[in-house]
């Protein structure tokens, strides 16, 4: 795979590179901040591009490269990575995109297998978002009203926070030890409980039920 | 006596104490110091976990692997903790997102249910950092589970803020803070 990073820290910047190489990836360059990624990706061709959330042009540099990136080159998978999991981040990452695009924190993709897992995922047009804030989403405290999401099961939340963290249906079913036909039986409860409309991409409505519980847990805006 | 009415004032909720922001100077030490430890230790530290998922890599040996595995989730912790300081110093999310946004992540960590009620549009960096700080400090004071409403309004010369927080079982309780907005 083709990656490109921007990160402005030299020492994790240098690091990304020696692991990603370790993992057999090609690093066609890697800059400071979002301009110069931006200038990177119209002349190099990137299968993946890295970009740290909080680096030049300030505040949130990665996030706004990461939006000029995916409206100037849709194919272009992007692995936002920071040091805080934050919901604010991931709603915007939510809002830049819901495919070939990930959010996670630096030190959890730091091994060969997990960076490499991570960026087949978003290559193959997943979302892949950090297990640690996917988990704390689904830890709302007692008494906020979560609408139709409090309709759930308990086993039909489990299946939905690992949607969130965006995995797939076989994934679900070896974490829960149950059936790819049991996880598809507490999807579709999933779709029906949220009343999400039938779309023919299974994978837009995946997306939708993880926005309409984020939305009915009111954890932004 | 003055002891007393106001222990029955505080029990019956009709006691609204007030809170105090932080000075200006104190605001800004504290991002000061929250962007030194997320541009320092915290990137350096990150920069190991990956010095260590290379590490693991090169390692057949099984206790020499064990012990690399150690040595990731030491590290791991750290960053949980360097975190932990980085968000209770100055909200990570507020210089580019607001008050609004940095108050439902403080709440969201400490399990809170927040209802926010925020009219202050036009505000300096410096009012919005003071007013999230002094919001922030009094929700991470809060036992989870805790239901408050934050209400803060903005005018030419003053942010007024309102808190009412809801216990089961407590009478709710409240608090109020008057800063300058310059």
């Amino acid at each position: 795979m083709r990656v490109a990073i921007a990160e402005d820290g030299a020492l994790f910047r240098e690091g990304l590179v020696l692991l990603l190489e370790a993992a057999g990836h090609e690093v066609v360059g890697c800059v400071p901040d979002g301009d110069r990624l931006l200038a990177l990706v119209t002349t190099e061709p990137v299968d993946v591009a890295v970009l740290d959330i909080r680096m030049p042009p300030e505040p949130d540099g990665g996030l706004t490269t990461a939006e000029r990136i995916r409206a100037l080159y849709p194919d272009i998978g992007l692995l936002l990575l920071s040091h805080y999991a934050e919901t604010h981040y991931l709603m915007r990452v939510l809002e830049i995109g819901t495919e070939r695009i990930g959010y996670r924190l630096k030190e959890r993709v730091a091994g060969v297998q997990v960076l490499d897992d991570t960026l087949a995922r978003i290559a193959a047009g997943e979302i892949v978002i950090e297990p640690v804030l996917a988990k704390r989403l689904v830890q709302t405290p007692a008494g906020r009203d979560g609408g139709a999401i409090d309709a759930l099961t308990e086993r039909e939340h489990d299946v939905l926070r690992l949607m969130a963290e965006g995995r797939t249906n076989n994934a679900i079913a070896a974490e829960l030890f149950i059936s790819a036909k049991a996880v598809e039986k507490h999807i579709a409860a999933i779709f029906t409980k949220l009343d999400l409309p039938g779309d023919p991409s299974v994978h837009h409505r995946r997306v939708l039920a993880v926005l309409a519980y984020l939305q009915a847990r009111r954890i932004d805006g | 006596m003055i002891g007393l009415l106001l222990g029955l004032l505080r029990r019956a909720g009709g006691w609204r104490p007030r809170l105090r922001p932080p000075t200006p100077d104190a605001a800004e030490l504290r991002r000061d110091l929250e962007r030194v430890l997320h541009d320092g230790p915290a990137l350096r530290t990150s920069a190991l976990a990956l010095e260590l998922g290379l590490l693991a890599v090169t390692v057949t040996d099984p206790c020499q692997r064990e012990r690399v595995e150690a040595a990731q989730h030491t590290v791991r912790l750290v960053l949980d903790d360097l975190r932990q300081v980085g968000e209770a110093l100055y909200p990570p999310v507020l210089p580019g997102a607001g008050i609004e946004p940095a108050l439902r992540s403080v709440a969201e960590r400490h399990g809170l249910a927040l209802t926010l009620d925020v009219v202050a549009a036009g505000l300096d960096a410096d009012a919005r950092s003071r007013t999230c700080l002094l919001v922030a400090d009094h929700l991470r004071s809060l036992r989870p589970d805790t239901a408050v409403a934050v209400r803060v309004r903005a005018g030419r010369h003053l942010i007024r803020v309102r808190i009412t927080e809801d216990r089961p079982g407590a009478a709710p309780r409240r608090h109020w803070a008057v800063l300058r907005c310059a």
